[in-house]
């Protein structure tokens, strides 16, 4: 054992060393910085807790919370249902199986500021003149034109483009149910839909799990496509956090400010994702 | 939960991967001094590299490398936060300057022998910006102008002539829109472009001293950009219609192609109006904000000027490529390929598309653009686009006192 032991270690010590390095380090950094009135380049002075306080007092921060928090869950909702609907269907007995499934893969390989880009010509251009043509008010001016519009886009974008990968993580998780389940059920007299809540989804429940946590985690931190569609705009009303955190800390001169929110924020989704684990862990079953 | 690790285990690896896999080499030659001009136009960074490879020709013994990155204020703060700065550093006339000109990053200028070859204006204006006794830290090098671009030929069609005043302005817009013409292409969505019309109106509403004033208690936003901000608003109504949609792209490429018949922008959209359409007849005005001609100043700022850090360890060097880029002959290499117009003391002639605005040119009837003056804080642009959505006139004001207040109490 003690010899497996030693493999296992200089196996991981070096990852361990990096992560150390460019993940752990940093994040002492900045909450190092964070107790700073640095503006991110010449002096400065400690300044305690006060970036804190500031922070709940700022309109600005609490709407981009508000807007991230309804961003992240509408989406994660969203992109969860599609792509277990997506993936009930590319799992059954249909043609093309393989090429479909390839082709519904397509988006997770594009990056996330082309999807972005692709999305603002079709929002601005494309599908106003749609609306127009149809004579369709709603449709005929561009969804990122108003605030109280614009985040719809991003959700639209963002949930395309995620749900390629939690579709592929949805199908492995139906190849793992066995055959003879469905068969005891449907001697049972079981019908599709209840074959679905009483069967197939608590034996993809791990997969549940897993994809509602990565969503979530992922839709907090959303920034390519909030980047290339609005930057943040109109009136700030999609400013995400983490684009908040980039562009008044590097540009706007509050370093040290914008330090203390992402403290905040990291706090936030790693309480966030341990609380998704606990919750759905419980719901899971084993065969 | 197999699966899942396997996927986190995947997903690992990746990140692994990407973060290994990242490195680049940069080849050097051991003889030669190597400097790197760092300048925040990415559209301009042919006409460097070309003015560097004619630099290296002349000066053997030193190389220059060009860095014109997207997003340049950005990717300048995180080389200033890791201490590695450029040894020259090319911006335009922001509050981002001043910073880094306070936090005593760059050489100071004041009194060198470049600074002499500035057109005393500049140096006044640069100095008055810095606030810090007269000194200044840069080169100014090539100047800007905000005004109104025009379509010659929509204007001759309808028989309309260039505005003097404010209401000259609105009668003219509104004989163009009689005539089915769209008066101005507005790209709103990109919030900068805000400040090609709320400099003119916002510089010629206030004097000089305007922001010690707010400072001091003598003068508030309040008073003085009423007006300003009812005008600007004003200008919506005379827009292709869903101003928040179209961005600066979309706008000047609409503007080339002819539809509409005025553009707010500085100089420096010239270029890529005229890549659009080669042929279009093109002139530009100052941009008319008073009801009385005689007050109405052409907002003029610093487009790009360069400062030596003191980091660089090759001060001489950078002095030297400095004085090469300020020579006759290199001024006007730059200025026609960028449309710019010289802060240098320099023989100039403007091209066609600007004659409208040299008079005021001339006769220094130049207000400063308070943009200059903003702290990046402030969010200017953002904070006008918000106000033209929900018209909240008080939560604009609360904004700007707020900002103002605690980036001058320091």
């Amino acid at each position: 054992m003690k010899s497996k032991d030693k493999i296992f270690m200089t196996m991981s010590l070096p990852i361990i060393i990096i992560f150390f390095c460019f993940h752990t380090i940093p994040l002492f950094c900045g909450f190092f910085y964070s107790l700073t009135n640095s503006k991110g380049f010449g002096t400065y002075d400690f300044i305690g807790f006060k970036n804190y306080l500031k922070l709940f007092q700022n309109a600005q921060v609490m709407n981009a919370y508000m807007f991230t928090f309804k961003f992240a869950v509408i989406t994660t909702l969203l992109v969860n249902v599609i792509s277990i609907i997506l993936a009930l269907g590319l799992n059954s007995k249909i043609h093309f199986k393989g090429a479909l499934r390839g082709l519904y893969f397509v988006p997770n390989i594009l990056g996330g500021l082309i999807v972005g880009y692709i999305f603002n010509f079709l929002f601005t251009f494309v599908i106003p003149a749609v609306g127009k043509g149809l004579g369709w008010d709603s449709l005929s001016t561009s969804l990122l034109g108003k605030p109280e519009t614009a985040w719809i886009g991003i959700v639209v974008c963002v949930a395309w483009q995620s749900i390629a990968f939690n579709t592929i993580i949805y199908i492995s998780g139906l190849q793992t149910i066995p055959e003879d389940v469905y068969e005891a059920s449907a001697i049972d007299g079981a019908s599709g839909w209840n074959n679905f809540w009483k069967i197939t989804f608590p034996l993809i429940a791990p997969f549940f799990t897993i994809n509602m946590v990565l969503c979530m985690r992922n839709f907090l931190m959303v920034f390519d496509q909030i980047m290339s569609l609005t930057s943040g705009g109109p009136a700030e009303s999609t400013t995400s956090i983490s684009m908040l955190i980039y562009k008044n800390g590097l540009t706007g001169n509050q370093f040290g400010l914008q330090s203390a929110n992402s403290v905040i924020y990291f706090i936030l989704i790693v309480a966030i994702s341990a609380f998704q684990l606990k919750v759905l862990n419980k719901r899971e079953v084993q065969l | 939960m197999k699966i899942s690790k396997r996927v986190t285990a995947a997903i690992l690896t990746a990140v692994l991967c990407a973060v290994t896999g990242i490195g680049c080499s940069s080849g050097s030659d051991p003889d030669k001094t190597a400097i790197e001009v760092f300048v925040f136009k990415p559209e301009s960074v042919e006409i460097f590299q070309e003015l560097g490879a004619k630099f290296e020709k002349e000066n053997p013994d030193i190389k220059v490398y060009v860095n014109s990155p997207g997003d340049a204020y950005a990717i300048l703060k995180a080389r200033m936060v890791k201490g590695n700065p450029p040894d020259i550093v090319g911006l335009d006339a922001t509050q981002t300057y001043v910073d880094y000109a306070k936090a005593d990053i760059y050489e100071d200028m004041t009194g060198s022998d470049l600074i002499k070859k500035v057109k005393p204006s500049y140096v006044q204006m640069l100095a008055d910006m810095e606030g810090m006794g007269g000194t200044v830290h840069a080169i100014p090098f090539a100047a800007n102008v905000t005004g109104i671009m025009y379509n010659k030929e929509i204007f001759r069609k309808s028989g309309l002539d260039i505005p003097d005043t404010w209401p000259e302005l609105i009668t003219l817009c509104e004989n163009l829109q009689s005539a089915q013409e769209t008066p101005f292409y507005l790209g709103y969505k990109e919030d900068w472009t805000i400040n090609s019309a709320w400099n003119p109106l916002a510089g010629n509403f206030t004097s000089a001293d305007f922001y010690q004033n707010v400072t001091d208690g003598k003068e508030t936003f309040e008073e003085a950009y009423e007006e300003p901000l009812n005008r600007i608003v004003k200008l919506n109504d005379f827009s292709q219609g869903d101003i928040f949609s179209y961005n600066y792209n979309n706008a000047t490429v609409g503007f080339a192609n002819g539809e509409s018949a005025m553009y707010m922008q500085g100089n420096w959209a010239i270029p890529m109006i005229l890549q659009t359409n080669p042929d279009m007849d093109l002139g530009m005005f100052p941009f008319p904000a008073m009801d009385d001609a005689k007050d109405n100043r052409l907002c003029s700022s610093i487009d790009l000027m360069f400062s030596i850090t003191k980091k660089s360890s090759h001060p001489e060097e950078s002095v030297r490529f400095l004085e090469f880029l300020t020579s006759q002959e290199n001024v006007n290499l730059y200025m026609e390929n960028q449309f710019g117009i010289p802060a240098i003391n320099c023989d100039f002639e403007f091209p066609q598309a600007m004659e409208g605005i040299v008079d005021d040119f001339n006769n220094e009837n130049i207000v400063s653009s308070p943009q200059a003056y903003y702290p990046s804080e402030m969010k200017v642009p953002v904070t006008i686009q918000t106000y033209m959505i929900d018209s909240d006139k008080d939560k604009l004001f609360k904004q700007f006192n707020t900002v103002w207040q605690d980036v001058h109490e320091e």
